[in-house]
């Protein structure tokens, strides 16, 4: 057997405190439709057994994610609190995707997330989102929905639809996107970062940047733990 | 030395084989390969090839991160950039000025008295809805160029400033220097000035890092221990943020490594004018960057006298009276010129007083964490249990290197390959000034305004970042000699690179990346 030496285990370290790190970024490549920006303009409350409804357009394809945005202190998963979210067709009717809303990465007590499965064909159609609240606790508080008064955000139609009409009130939600394979999503994160830099920081440049970062500090931390 | 074996192997294998010169030509290449090889494990393994290493990657890594922050994100940045820019502006233009009083702390980035440019390109690029809430981006386009990148590629608004009351900083070297980039590039848009001196920054930073090594390979680590003491100063995660930004941090912690340097020569060479220029050039171009550079002059001064002192009790006792009579007036010299700096008003009861109201407010246990979190560069952005308790782990290795700190400074024997005394006390009385030359301040401010205004942010403390991270590194060398292990020194120094460097990345890409574009 060979002899596991302090430089072997340091080189395992490193493997996989690394592939740790890229693995978290993996699950996080996923592109907020930034044409959405949040505002907390006002609160639909909903208690412990109703769904409110919001039908929204979806801009582009691949709709991997819903954000919404929830008042503090949101849900309480200690009270068994829990929010199922469904996404339909426009009728409402074929559910399509289901799950549960989940805090964001994001230090914000605000943000929530709807994971799913990616709709590859999401651009222009018609989705229905459903989101029924539950709480284990008999007298647990109403939940409070951020809802905006931004009329113009082409993505939302009709209004949140509860026991009460909401006028001119959407939820605040965003679609979150993903691309079919991860080159296009490194592609689409470098054309972000591109923006707004000068011609030397932008595209193959960038790219450039990037690789030779990443590969000559990959070269350098092995030379260190094998000095 | 396995080249020349080959070397030899070789010419025995083929002098005795027929067709001798054949034989040889047809194995020259795989003779040169293996030759190659090996000249190159052994050039990789060179402390300048590895040192040169660290640098390049220090630099792409600042480039990189100086790419992905978008403009006026960094600490004080469009404050430090508005100056510069204000030192480029042309006199005597006459421009019509908006008497508006200068605020800080603006929900909106156009309340903000900068030049008209710095206003138009901010809020054409989005910099309102970024700064409205950590959940939201710029408004992206789906290609290379932002949204309104074309009109800011245009040039179209001025780099002058319309306000009476500008929103500066004190101009110093540093916006000096960044003065004369703005300047080479004014026929350029206002991304390649503002990124050209970005870079700027990284490049500063960079000089620091080998100014780093420096002073550890001078204080008497081998060459192994100065280049991994290096890397874990190249990747502390606030150092690599702070040197992206255009502020004046970014020439002021390069000077006080450098002036580190210099004492550390001092003390190995003996005072000499080489190390007494460096010293010199290194305090007279901190306090032309920021106030915080006089403590390196005092520091100075300080120094002569104690090597004035070793010299007269070496050379000529019968010199000590009258220096110590000497040294009495450079003191009170001192005191008076620093005293402007601290709130010695009223009588002695009031200074007290004052004093422990400030202790009472700034000496308190969320007080040190938040400096310490702000120090390692620890961002609040995600809910992340590894930013939220790394740096739990950083003070316990802390206090057990303080511990074998101590024991150290006691001890009669000390290992070879740990610096010597001497140069210990130096580096702690670098961490002990710089220190008490921040309190102080933060003392003066607190006593003027009530409230803790400036406080004690960790970035502030970045300038004494080599001379901790090497007493963190004696303390713990320390221990393991006690115990005899002082074979686990260096895979110890790598595995604190190794904690380092992938904190990095995870903050990189994690975090930083993740909050502005995903």
């Amino acid at each position: 057997m060979k002899k596991i030496t302090d430089k072997k285990i340091l080189l395992a370290i490193l493997g996989i405190f690394l592939l740790a790190v890229f693995w978290r970024f993996a699950t996080l490549l996923s592109f907020p439709d930034s044409g959405v920006a949040f505002k907390k303009d006002n609160l639909v409350k909903v208690h412990p057994g109703e769904t409110i409804t919001q039908k929204f357009i979806a801009g582009q394809k691949g709709m991997a994610k819903v954000e919404m945005l929830l008042r503090g202190p949101g849900l309480q998963y200690q009270n068994g609190d829990e929010m199922k979210m469904f996404l339909a067709d426009q009728n409402c009717e074929n559910k399509l995707r289901s799950g549960n809303l989940k805090p964001s990465f994001l230090a914000s007590n605000n943000l929530y997330e709807f994971n799913f499965a990616r709709l590859p064909d999401s651009a222009g159609k018609t989705y229905c989102l459903k989101a029924a609240f539950t709480s284990k606790k008999s007298n647990a508080k109403s939940l409070q929905v951020f809802t905006t008064n931004d009329t113009s955000a082409p993505y939302f139609l009709n209004n949140v639809t509860l026991n009460l009409e909401y006028k001119n009130q959407p939820l605040s939600l965003r679609p979150v996107y993903g691309n079919s394979n991860m080159l296009q999503d490194f592609n689409q994160l470098n054309q972000r970062i591109s923006q707004y830099k000068p011609w030397f920081l932008k595209h193959y440049f960038l790219w450039a940047v990037l690789i030779l970062f990443l590969a000559l500090s990959l070269a350098l931390a092995v030379s260190l733990i094998l000095l | 030395m396995p080249a020349l074996d080959m070397e030899v192997g070789f010419f025995i294998l083929t002098a005795s084989q027929p067709n001798f010169n054949r034989t040889i030509a047809s194995l020259r290449p795989l003779y040169y390969t293996y030759f190659m090889r090996n000249k190159l494990r052994e050039g990789i393994k060179k402390p300048s090839f590895i040192l040169a290493l660290i640098l390049l990657v220090f630099f792409l890594k600042g480039v990189f991160l100086a790419t992905v922050y978008p403009m006026f994100t960094g600490q004080d940045e469009a404050r430090h950039y508005n100056t510069i820019q204000y030192l480029v502006q042309p006199s005597g233009l006459n421009l019509p000025l908006n008497d508006r009083y200068a605020k800080t702390n603006n929900d909106n980035f156009s309340d903000y008295n900068f030049s008209q440019e710095i206003l138009q390109v901010g809020q054409a690029s989005g910099i309102d809805r970024l700064r409205s809430d950590i959940f939201n981006t710029i408004n992206f386009s789906s290609g290379y160029n932002g949204r309104n990148e074309a009109a800011i590629d245009s040039n179209g608004w001025k780099p002058y400033n319309y306000f009476s009351y500008r929103d500066i900083a004190l101009p110093g070297l540093y916006h000096q220097l960044g003065a004369a980039i703005e300047k080479a590039f004014a026929n350029q848009n206002i991304l390649v000035r503002f990124y050209s001196i970005r870079i700027f920054s990284v490049l500063l930073g960079t000089l620091a890092i080998l100014f780093a090594y420096l002073i550890a390979e001078n204080v008497g680590f081998p060459a192994e221990y100065a280049l991994l003491l290096t890397a874990i100063v190249a990747f502390q995660p606030k150092l690599s943020d702070y040197f992206t930004n255009i502020n004046y941090d970014a020439l002021l912690i390069p000077m006080f490594f450098l002036f580190t340097l210099g004492g550390v020569l001092a003390l190995k060479n003996g005072l000499n004018w080489k190390n007494f220029s460096v010293m010199l050039l290194a305090a007279v171009a901190a306090t032309l960057t920021k106030g915080t550079g006089l403590i390196l002059c005092g520091t100075l001064a300080l120094f002569i006298l104690y090597f004035f002192h070793e010299y007269a009790r070496r050379k000529n006792p019968g010199l000590l009276r009258p220096f110590y009579a000497f040294s009495v007036l450079i003191v009170v010299v001192l005191f008076t010129f620093f005293k402007q700096y601290l709130p010695l008003g009223g009588g002695m009861g009031a200074i007290m007083d004052s004093l422990a109201k400030y202790l009472d407010k700034s000496l308190t246990l969320g007080h040190f964490a938040l400096t310490s979190r702000t120090y390692w560069g620890s961002l609040g952005w995600v809910n992340s249990w590894t930013l939220s308790n790394f740096t739990d782990i950083i003070w316990l290795i802390e206090f057990i290197a303080a511990i074998g700190l101590v024991v150290y400074l006691f001890r009669k024997d000390t290992p070879v390959w740990l610096p010597e005394k001497k140069y210990i006390w130096f580096l702690l009385a670098m961490v002990a000034v710089l220190q008490l030359g921040i309190r102080a301040y933060d003392w003066r401010t607190f006593e003027s305004t009530g409230a803790l205004t400036l406080g004690t942010p960790g970035r502030y403390f970045l300038p004494s970042l080599v001379s901790h991270v090497i007493l963190v590194a004696t303390g713990l060398g320390t221990l393991l000699n006690m115990g005899k292990y002082d074979r686990y020194f260096k895979p110890l120094l790598a595995f604190c690179f190794v904690l380092l460097f992938s904190l990095s990345f995870y903050l990189i890409f994690d975090v930083i990346v993740y909050r502005f574009y995903l």
